[in-house]
């Protein structure tokens, strides 16, 4: 019964690895907001580091969403330049086997609040 | 059984091996955390074990597809919540709602009538770009006790997306059960992690032969357990949902007050909101409620009693739920809001301080009695115009506490830590226990009381003397913990007792917010001392309710800090040990340790604590019998260090005057910069050295990401205690997420314990 448990699991583990969806690349969409001012910047510009410049980089439409496609798998920093001036950055762990992933870039968890009072 | 262990150890083995390859194969870093197909929210993953890891969503990946309150918050039957469906990603085209079912039942139409109903707008959370789909039905419950599977399924582009939440929802509160609790003192002690609690215990009870003499009243209660703080986003909770999750069950965001998060980050009022037990109470049971606090009234934890907002800094709105006034002229509206109306159950009893978010900014009473140098509100006067009118009775000392009637609602806003030489509380936060005890003459600080120029308080208050002639008078009118709980109680009893339905019962919470203050500015010694206050009123309500068997007691924290004892030290010793430890060159870096007479030894002081077998014990006394310490630094003293901290030096003594612990420079536009690895030149400059380990500043462009300037000490993720005693109080017990403190609340009040049968409906549409 051992056995046959074990042969049964291991031909089920190789089976999803097997059927498991081809993606090789996965769209990130972001929306750059700041939910403790209740903001959502356009026109933020979202930088990722490393690679292509010019590929790795993407302004936010009037919603304050961003779009960066055909991304690997993999840990990320991701500079977030505000329309006001202001910046900040985030981390981005891109998942294998997505075809999207949303990231929600909120300034108000990426810096430490002007008030001591907000602790 | 040994043939089936080698079996088993050999499939693991086999199954390691395959999942290890596959990671190595692909560089793969993130295998470890791989999950069933849920989307991670990846906007703030935590760095531990080598691993970047973010924290996991229940939602639907391609189209960020979430239902909400989020999947496993722990209702009970009848509190209300808001439904929300809603899609993170816009998609190319309108989304549109297939089905929602409830354990298998279709209630689409129920949901689409209601929201029809509501009307769009902020009533029903609608997003601007109709490419996101989000619908909040309001103001909804489960009518019994059941498990609770629920599923929305979307059209998103052609495509159909479905996410599933489970509730498992318990009995209702029923007061008029055998042996149920009717009246409820809820005691949080804010940042008050273990440590603190043993340093409270060590400085106010002492010891002999290594026995303590005495234990806290908090250690008297016949109940512990341990609570989980962690926050829905962060393992570091804030202290909003540091204790807005305790009160209703539902785990919560950083900076959310009894909401959850959702895609219309533009509007912080129209989050799906959940009832707290406090407001099920007076709403069904016609219960009175009250909060006290040492904050200001409007800081995250009072607020998170009855007032509902996504960014605990609304503090304008938030004071207005406080006495439920809306009004379209003023910062919390009517129009659009009237389901929020209808949920926020209004406060009986409030006292704290934080006059300038109550108080019109023309208001002369703002500056002469309460001394704010700016300040105050732009549309109405709650304390002078609202709140009179709304029938409560408003008090600004203690005088008037005394003297205020207990069959009027009570609303109190008392003077705060005002000292224009201080950079500690600030004039929202009422001066901490230690100084309010200093202008009492109760107590010393290096020898020193109220009439010493150092301590800033034989002076004239800064802006008028409406408070008293001089500081320490106006100290002295601010009341301690224990006068206002027991004003609160009696105005709570009578109110209770006039009720229609004559339940009698009532819920107060008590904060203690200076623990959580002034360990962040790493002011130790003062945090004792709340610490001490918050027992010493614990004990207070004990003994008053004591011949109440239906009153229960309970007393927690919303989260630790990374404060822990590690010894003592000669008070006499570090005066003569202090200086010279380090000098800066230009008042900045670079720094330069010790002598060069002795280069192993550069700061005297690091020989000052006595630790180990050398940790004796210290030396407090209370020879005037108030419970309190009559020197703060008395001849040996406890130390506590912190784990997390900004640059800051010590000698170890108590600060005359709250300071805070690093530097700041202004620029040339006029902005303040706080500068974490840079100490503050005006707190013992003499002092000990303590390299910060807080972030200084948010990298951008540099090599990995910090959380920005943090130039206080943090919260802790540790656990914390839960103390229980009276009617219910052995639900308790054990050891459970902070939401699980809601549901054993409801089961103190009355709540079945035993499992339901059968689920019920989803019903208040």
């Amino acid at each position: 019964m051992a056995h046959r448990g074990l042969a049964s699991g291991l031909s089920a583990a190789l089976l999803l690895a097997l059927q498991a969806p081809a993606v090789s690349a996965t769209d990130l969409v972001g929306r750059v907001v700041d939910a403790v001012d209740a903001k959502v910047f356009a026109g933020a510009l979202v930088r990722m580091r490393g690679g292509d410049p010019a590929k790795l980089a993407a302004q936010t439409d009037g919603q304050g969403f961003f779009r960066v496609p055909g991304l690997a798998a993999g840990s990320y920093l991701l500079d977030v330049h505000l329309p006001d001036g202001r910046a900040f950055v985030a981390r981005l762990v891109l998942l294998p086997q997505r075809q999207t992933q949303f990231l929600e870039l909120d300034y108000s968890r990426a810096v430490p609040p002007d008030d001591d009072e907000d602790y | 059984m040994t043939r089936k262990y080698s079996v088993a150890r050999l499939a693991a083995l086999l199954a390691t091996c395959f999942l290890a390859s596959a990671a190595q194969a692909g560089g793969d870093d993130d295998a470890p955390f791989r999950s069933d197909g849920k989307t991670r929210n990846a906007a703030d993953p935590i760095y531990f074990g080598h691993k970047l890891a973010d924290f996991t969503m229940n939602a639907e990946p391609e189209s960020g597809l979430r239902l909400l309150p989020p999947t496993a918050t722990e209702l009970f039957a009848g509190q209300r919540f808001d439904l929300r469906i809603e899609t993170q990603i816009p998609a190319q085209a309108a989304p549109q709602l297939v089905r929602l079912t409830i354990n298998g039942r279709n209630i689409s139409e129920s949901f689409k009538r209601r929201i029809a109903k509501q009307g769009s707008g902020s009533e029903s959370g609608t997003p601007q770009s109709e490419l996101l789909y989000g619908a909040t039905a309001r103001n909804l419950s489960f009518d019994q006790a059941g498990h609770y599977e629920v599923e929305a399924v979307l059209t998103v582009d052609g495509v159909e997306r479905r996410i599933a939440n489970r509730y498992d929802v318990a009995a209702a509160p029923n007061p008029k059960a055998p042996g149920a609790a009717r009246k409820v003192v809820f005691f949080l002690g804010d940042g008050t992690g273990l440590p603190l609690r043993t340093a409270a215990r060590i400085v106010s009870k002492g010891a002999l032969e290594g026995r303590v003499q005495d234990t806290l009243a908090m250690e008297k209660m016949p109940v512990q357990g341990i609570s989980r703080t962690t926050a829905f986003d962060s393992i570091i909770t804030d202290s909003a949902p540091g204790m807005a999750s305790p009160l209703s069950g539902m785990k919560q965001s950083n900076n959310a007050l009894q909401v959850s998060v959702d895609n219309t980050p533009e509007n912080a009022l129209d989050n799906p909101r959940i009832e707290t037990v406090f407001e099920y109470m007076k709403r069904v049971h016609g219960w009175k409620i009250g909060v006290v606090t040492d904050a200001f009234l409007v800081d995250a934890t009072p607020a998170a009693v009855q007032a509902h907002n996504r960014s605990r800094r609304n503090y304008l709105n938030i004071a207005q739920q406080m006495i439920g006034y809306y009004d379209d002229a003023s910062a919390l509206k009517r129009t659009g809001y009237a389901s929020l109306a209808e949920l926020s159950q209004p406060l009986d009893v409030l006292m704290g301080g934080g006059a300038a978010y109550w108080m019109n900014e023309k208001n002369p009473d703002l500056k002469t009695f309460y001394q704010y140098a700016k300040g105050g509100r732009k549309d109405v006067d709650l304390l002078a115009d609202i709140a009179p009118a709304k029938g409560y009775s408003v008090v600004r000392n203690l005088d008037e506490l005394r003297i205020a009637p207990t069959d009027h609602k009570l609303l109190g806003v008392f003077t705060g830590e005002f000292r224009t030489t201080s950079s500690g509380l600030g004039a929202d936060n009422l001066p901490g226990t230690l100084d309010r005890l200093v202008a009492r003459g109760a107590a010393t600080i290096r020898g020193k009381g109220a009439s010493d120029p150092e301590l800033g308080m034989n002076v004239a208050p800064p802006q008028g003397r409406g408070c008293g002639a001089t500081v320490a008078d106006c100290f002295r009118q601010v009341p301690m913990k224990t006068e206002m709980v027991d004003k609160a109680i009696a105005v709570l009893d009578t109110l209770a007792a006039r009720e229609r339905r004559r339940d009698g019962g009532w819920m107060l919470l008590v904060e203690q917010s200076q623990s959580d203050k002034f360990g962040h500015i790493l002011e130790y010694d003062r945090a004792i001392y709340e610490v001490i206050e918050l027992d010493r009123t614990v004990a207070a309500t004990a003994k008053r309710l004591g011949g109440d068997r239906r009153a229960l007691l309970v007393v927690t924290a919303d989260h630790a800090q990374p404060q822990t004892i590690i010894g003592v030290a000669l008070t006499g010793a570090l005066v003569g040990q202090a200086g010279a430890c380090f000098t800066t060159s230009d008042g900045n870096y670079p720094i330069t340790l010790g002598s060069p007479a002795d280069k192993d030894r550069p700061c005297a002081l690091q020989d000052a604590i006595g630790t180990f077998n050398d940790a004796t014990f210290p030396t407090y006394e209370d020879r005037n019998g108030d419970g309190y310490p009559d020197e703060v630094d008395p001849a040996i003293k406890l130390i506590i260090e912190d784990g997390g901290r900004p640059t800051y030096s010590t000698s170890f003594l108590t600060n005359y005057q709250p300071l805070k612990p690093n530097a700041s420079r202004h620029t040339d536009d006029g902005k303040t910069v706080e500068q974490p690895a840079v100490p503050n030149p005006e707190r013992q400059p003499e002092g000990l050295l303590m390299t910060g380990n807080m972030p200084t500043r948010n990298v951008v462009g540099g090599a990995n990401k910090t959380g920005g300037s943090v130039d206080i000490a943090p919260h802790a993720g540790d656990d914390v205690l839960v103390s229980a005693q009276g009617a219910g109080a052995d639900r308790f017990a054990g050891y459970y997420e902070n939401t699980a403190i809601s549901v054993r609340l409801s089961q103190a009040l009355g709540g079945n314990t035993k499992r339901a049968a059968k689920a019920g409906a989803l019903v208040g549409w």
